[in-house]
């Protein structure tokens, strides 16, 4: 008997029997609904948290500061940078053409004074202050770990857009949840320079009327202001344009304020973090939480996937009894087979055929139906984290755990005919005839 | 359980075995047919002794030289009428297009080309039996073992698939054994063995059996070859009688 | 024939199973689609602010428009009407100092404000000449070179502020001076009355009331 009619003769046999092929199907599709949804979830969830490590950016980002490294600090997660250093277009090709760099992002900012039309939680108007304004080409704030929790990012190049983080918003008394309140309101902004009055030196400011566009979870650098690098570059000028570069006001000279890179891999961290302390400039990095968040994660990983495979392999179980119970209901059928020629090997096919059609179809369906359930829950999730006005997650379901569903499912419903089918190959062909 | 049954059939004959339930009519058929193996003696159908033979080699000789027509038919439920003949085939690795070609003229052969696509549960006790004659003859078997053929039929169903069975010797050149428990019926066949108690306690010749015994081993010409698909003379059926129901 | 109640109904489940699985899979596949992911843009996003070239406000003057001697910038009339009358995307800069004179502006004011592209410029600038005793042919002249020279820069709505008395005697010819300077180079005349209370928050805001009207009527 060719495959194809084996595969034919227990397919439709499968379907000769409903009831009993629904039932076992069901066990099936359950245990891998179980396993999918457990691996879905479990994967998300370690996806969110270590987003949150990384604060929302590229899982192996470093933030290199416009300072040299503290020696004691060098391997911390959040090292306290030692004296300043400038860090200029030379230091960044540098640390761009390093092998494991993938990506360098300049981030420059420059000190502000503001004023906003907002009050205090005592309605008391909030007087005039002085923050960091930071700038990011935004092009590539994918890179960046920069999230928005309400209204948007600064659009690239524009010079009176930005966004402000939970700072801002401690400052006005507000809470999270409350971030789209600021969201549209207009803030003066103005850059300072010195200049020469009467004798004396003032400070004179550029007043930009920027918008307020977003709320973002994150400081991309210190500072409650998010806008382009293009702002951020006019502000810088105008201060430098002062008297003595407006060193009396203590801003940074440095052309970047810092860099946010991007190694390839979070296993290339350490090393590329080395190679930085090394050219010159402090670091930090959550690579030592994140390789801890790790390991714990994927035990939980580990005792999920046994959750689910227990419950695979009881729906194997199942499959093994239905099938000896199969077996022992078709003794004739198989005594015909073997009366009209079938080989031990031609009736074992078919029997381990069915199972595996049986767990093929189990393993679909539970694929399915787990990953509609993972949905389920992340929507329920997402639902109280906007509402909260936190960032919401993005369901992965990773391609092995499909596959792995499906094939381990198939697998083990093999393996679980295979004594059903060897007791139905080794049965005798008299059990076609009748008592005489 | 048999006890000292000691049996020639010639090649192109017709036995009918007939005793009464428990005289051991299908245990000999089933040692007959490679079912079961003999506990002693031997059993040497066409040449070839059955004591000697694998489980492999058994299946091989039932698949090539024997085909079965069983009291409950041994239709599989799963397949229609033309997927059961198929089967046999497929067994046989015979190539898809030989084996529809072939299909189609057995149940042509046996009146059923128009219920080719319904399952058992579909057909009457006489035709699922026609399509188990159509399927034991699938592979052109030398030998056809019948086991109570008609126990499960109506009369009118009976007389068909009788007139079918008789005809197989004449036109298949095979050898046809039939066990049955109607007197009636075992009167029709050329030979005829009475078991009683697992042991042959009478056999007689019928007047359509030429006299004495014909070695075994020995093929009368004019057998057509296994292979070859059946002829229609002889397997048609005759006309319905006036007033006889089909 | 037999009908087999099994069979119709094996028939129709394993039917209705493989319409489950589709309904499923494109049910499934839908929402992977819609799923919610972090994105850049949140719901409430306000759209996008235009590229182009914004309003630039200069405030050219003496020490009225200076206000170092007021302690509150945001209360400053200046600061008022960037806040209030210019737009969303504006710049504003306040190029006064306190001893200008409309000497020292043309020589000093005039080429920042013109490095800056302004298109509104106020002008308030008689305190310094008043006290100086600058005649007004030459006030008159200079004034009209500083209005010309913002106009040069690019400005289009050009403010003359001016008081409604002087504090010396000489400062009614200066007043009619800017008067007559607005209408020659047809910049706006902004009589400002009594500003005695301009150290006052409520003087700056009537100062700056004043101003932004010009601005919405010119």
């Amino acid at each position: 008997m060719t495959w194809r009619d084996a595969i034919r003769l227990a397919a439709r046999t499968v379907r000769r029997r409903p009831g009993r092929a629904v039932l076992t199907v069901l066990a099936v599709t359950l245990a891998a609904a179980l396993l999918t949804a457990l691996l879905t979830i479990s994967t998300t969830a370690e996806t969110r948290v270590l987003e949150q490590l990384s604060s929302g950016g590229p899982l192996a980002g470093i933030k290199v500061a416009a300072a040299a490294p503290d020696p004691g600090q060098v391997d911390q997660d959040n090292a306290s940078p030692g004296a300043p250093k400038s860090l200029d277009d030379a230091a960044l090709t540098q640390i761009s053409e390093l092998p494991d760099v993938r990506e360098v992002v300049p981030i420059v900012s420059s000190k502000v004074y503001v004023i906003t039309p907002a009050r205090d939680r005592d309605n008391h108007r909030i007087g005039p202050f002085v923050e960091d304004l930071v700038g990011v080409d935004l092009t590539r704030v994918s890179q960046l770990p920069i999230t928005p929790v309400a209204g948007r990012l600064p659009s690239p190049g524009a010079t009176s857009e930005i966004a402000v983080t939970q700072g801002y918003l401690e400052r006005l008394g507000l809470q999270r949840v409350d971030a789209p309140q600021v969201v549209g309101t207009a803030l003066q902004v103005a850059s300072p320079q010195v200049v020469a009055d009467g004798g004396q030196f003032r400070v004179r400011g550029r007043w930009v009327k920027a918008t307020i566009v977003g709320v973002v979870a994150q400081e991309a650098g210190d500072g409650q202001f998010l806008a382009s690098a293009e702002m951020v570059a006019q502000a810088r000028d105008w201060a430098r344009a002062g008297i003595d570069e407006s060193r009396d006001l203590k801003l940074s000279t440095s052309p970047y304020t810092g860099l946010f890179v991007v190694a390839r891999g979070i296993d290339n961290v350490s090393k590329v973090r080395a190679q930085i302390t090394a050219i010159g400039y402090s670091t930090s990095a959550p690579e030592n939480l994140i390789a801890s968040v790790r390991r714990y994660l994927h035990v939980v990983e580990i005792v999920l996937s046994s959750v689910g495979i227990i419950a695979l392999v009881v729906a194997a179980l199942g499959i093994s009894n239905a099938m000896l119970a199969a077996v022992r209901e078709r003794r004739r059928e198989i005594g015909v087979l073997k009366a009209i020629g079938a080989r031990d090997r031609d009736v074992y096919r078919v029997f381990l055929l069915e199972a595996g059609t049986l767990g093929f179809v189990g393993g679909v369906l539970g694929t399915l139906v787990g990953w509609a359930i993972a949905e389920a829950v992340g929507r329920v999730v997402n639902g109280y984290l906007a509402a909260q006005r936190l960032v919401g997650v993005q369901l992965t379901l990773p391609w092995t755990v499909v596959v792995g569903g499906i094939v381990g499912s198939t697998l083990l419903a093999l393996l679980a005919g295979t004594l059903p089918a060897v007791r139905a190959a080794r049965l005798p062909a008299r059990e076609a005839v009748g008592g005489g | 359980m048999l006890d000292g049954v000691d049996l020639d059939v010639a090649a192109g004959g017709y036995l009918a075995l007939v005793g009464a339930s428990g005289a051991g009519k299908s245990t000999l058929l089933s040692v007959i047919g490679g079912l079961e193996p003999a506990q002693s003696g031997s059993v040497v159908i066409g040449g070839q002794d059955l004591g000697g033979l694998s489980r492999r080699e058994l299946a091989t000789f039932r698949r090539e030289t024997v085909g079965f027509v069983f009291q409950h038919f041994g239709l599989l439920e799963a397949l229609t009428a033309a997927e059961n003949i198929e089967l046999a085939c497929s067994l046989a690795r015979v190539a898809p297009a030989a084996r529809r070609a072939k299909v189609r003229d057995l149940l042509e052969a046996v009146g059923l080309a128009d219920r080719a696509r319904h399952r058992p549960v579909e057909l009457s006790g006489g035709e699922r039996q026609r399509v188990a004659i159509a399927r034991a003859l699938a592979n052109g078997p030398s030998l056809v073992l019948a086991d109570e053929p008609t126990g499960n039929l109506d009369d009118a169903s009976t007389a068909r698939v009788v007139t079918l069975l008789e005809s197989l010797p004449a036109d298949h050149g095979c050898t046809l054994v039939l066990v049955t428990h109607d007197l009636a019926l075992a009167e029709r066949a050329s030979r005829r063995l009475r078991l009683r108690g697992g042991r042959a306690v009478e056999e007689t010749v019928g007047a359509s059996t030429p006299s004495g015994v014909v070695p075994s081993g020995v093929v009368p010409s004019g057998v057509v070859p296994a292979s070859s698909p059946p002829t229609g003379r002889g397997m048609q059926e005759r006309a319905a009688e006036p007033g006889e129901t089909p | 024939m037999v009908a087999d109640p099994q069979r119709r109904w094996g028939g129709a489940s394993v039917a209705a199973i493989g319409r489950c699985v589709l309904v499923l899979f494109v049910g499934v596949t839908l929402a992977a689609g819609c799923s919610s992911s972090g994105g850049s843009t949140t719901s409430d996003a306000p759209p996008e602010t235009n590229a182009g070239p914004g309003v630039v406000y200069v405030a050219v003057g003496a020490k009225e428009t200076n206000n170092r001697d007021r302690a509150d910038l945001q209360d400053n009339w200046p600061q008022i009407v960037f806040a209030e009358s210019i737009p969303s995307g504006g710049i504003y800069v306040n190029l006064a100092t306190d001893d200008a004179t409309v000497q020292s502006a043309l020589d000093g004011q005039l080429p920042q404000a013109a490095s800056l592209h302004p298109t509104i410029a106020t002008v308030w600038v008689e305190s310094s000449d008043a006290r100086l005793g600058t005649p007004a042919s030459v006030y008159r002249q200079k004034l009209t070179a500083l209005v010309d020279g913002l106009h040069a820069a690019g400005a289009t709505q050009i403010l003359l502020l001016t008081p409604a008395t002087s504090t010396t005697d000489a400062g009614g010819d200066l007043a009619d001076s800017v008067a007559q300077v607005a209408k020659a180079t047809g910049a706006t005349l902004v009589a400002l009355g009594d500003v005695s209370d301009r150290a006052d928050d409520a003087g700056q805001r009537r100062i700056a009331d004043s101003v932004s009207g010009a601005l919405r009527g010119s």
